[in-house]
C-alpha cells in the first residue's frame, strides 16, 4: 500500500477544517434510507411521462414509415400498360396490340379494336 | 421489501456515511445536484440490487465508486431538465419525488478558498487530493475509487498537491 507524504499537513489540515464544516451537515443515515425507500416504493412521474412519449414518438415513426412504403409500392402506371389490363388476350394471329397501336401508330380509334369486338353499324 | 441489501451491508454502509457524504459533496461539487439527493440515490441503488459489491474487503471503494457514478448521472439529468426541451417534458415536474437542492453548506474564508481552488483543478487531481488527504485514503484505494492506475493516480497526486498550493499560495501571504 502506498501511502501519501508526511510533509504535507499543511494541505491535511485545509482539508480537515473543510471536513468539520461539512460534517455538520451530515444528513441522519436512518432517515436518508427511510426517504430511499420511499422513494422505491413510488416511481416518478417524470418516467411515466418519457415512457408514453416515446412510445408516441415511436408510433407516429411507425405511421410515417408505412405510408412512405406504401406510396412508393403504388407507382402510377401508363395507359400503355392499363389497357391490356381491361382488354382480353387475342390467340388471333392478326390481333392488333393496343399497346403498341397506341404508343407508335396513329390509327383511329376503332381500328384499334380487334376484329371480334367490331360491330357492324 | 429490499431486493438485496441486508443488515450486514447496512450497517458496513452507515459507518462509512459521513465519509460518503462528503464524498458525495466533492462529486457534486458546484452542480446543480444536491449531495444529499445524490446519497439518497445511491442508497436507492443498493437496496433495489442495481448496485452489488463484488468483494466485501474493498466496500469503501466500491461505495465511493457508485456514489459517483450516482452523482454524473444526477447532474446529467437536472442538466437535461434545465434544458428547453427538458422543462416542456418535465413540466408537470417531479420536483415532489426530486427535490431541487436544498443542502447548503456555510463554510470559512479557508476552507471557502480551499474549496473553490479545488473546483479549479482538472477533476482527476481534485478527486484524488480529496480521497487522500479529507477521506484518508491511500493512493492505491484512491485510484481504485477513481478507475485509474496507481502510477496515473500517483501523478495526478503529485501534480495536484503542486498546483492547489500555487492558487492557494497568493491568497494566503499578507
Amino acid at each position: 500500500m502506498i501511502s501519501p507524504d508526511s510533509n504535507d499537513d499543511d494541505l491535511r489540515k485545509s482539508f480537515r477544517a473543510l471536513r468539520e464544516f461539512e460534517d455538520k451537515c451530515v444528513p441522519s443515515f436512518q432517515g436518508i434510507l427511510a426517504e430511499s425507500r420511499s422513494r422505491m416504493e413510488k416511481p416518478a412521474k417524470s418516467l411515466w411521462i418519457t415512457m408514453g412519449s416515446g412510445v408516441l414518438t415511436g408510433a407516429v415513426a411507425l405511421a410515417i414509415l408505412i405510408f412512405a412504403n406504401l406510396k412508393s409500392d403504388r407507382p402510377s402506371r401508363t395507359l400503355a400498360e392499363t389497357l391490356p389490363m381491361l382488354l382480353p388476350p387475342s390467340a388471333e394471329p392478326n390481333f392488333l396490340s393496343p399497346v403498341s397501336s397506341l404508343s407508335e401508330i396513329d390509327f383511329p380509334s376503332d381500328a384499334v379494336l380487334p376484329l371480334s369486338l367490331r360491330f357492324s353499324l | 421489501m429490499w431486493k438485496w441489501m441486508n443488515q450486514d451491508l447496512a450497517l458496513s454502509l452507515e459507518t462509512f456515511h459521513r465519509d460518503a457524504f462528503g464524498w458525495a459533496c466533492h462529486c457534486c461539487g458546484n452542480g446543480p445536484a444536491d449531495p444529499a439527493d445524490v446519497l439518497q440515490m445511491a442508497y436507492l441503488k443498493v437496496m433495489e440490487g442495481k448496485a452489488r459489491p463484488r468483494n466485501r474487503n474493498v466496500l469503501k471503494t466500491w461505495w465511493f465508486g457508485v456514489i459517483k457514478l450516482t452523482a454524473r448521472e444526477e447532474h446529467r439529468r437536472r442538466r437535461l431538465r434545465e434544458s428547453l426541451p427538458g422543462r416542456w417534458l418535465f413540466r408537470t415536474s417531479d420536483w415532489e419525488t426530486f427535490p431541487p437542492p436544498t443542502t447548503k453548506i456555510e463554510l470559512d474564508e479557508v476552507s471557502g478558498s480551499l474549496k473553490s481552488a479545488l473546483a479549479r483543478l482538472p477533476l482527476r487531481q481534485a478527486e484524488v487530493l480529496h480521497l487522500v488527504f479529507y477521506q484518508d485514503l491511500s493512493i492505491s484505494e484512491a485510484a481504485a475509487v477513481m478507475g485509474v492506475t496507481l502510477g496515473s493516480a500517483r501523478t495526478h497526486y503529485e501534480r495536484a498537491k503542486a498546483r492547489l498550493r500555487e492558487i492557494l499560495e497568493p491568497s494566503s501571504e499578507p
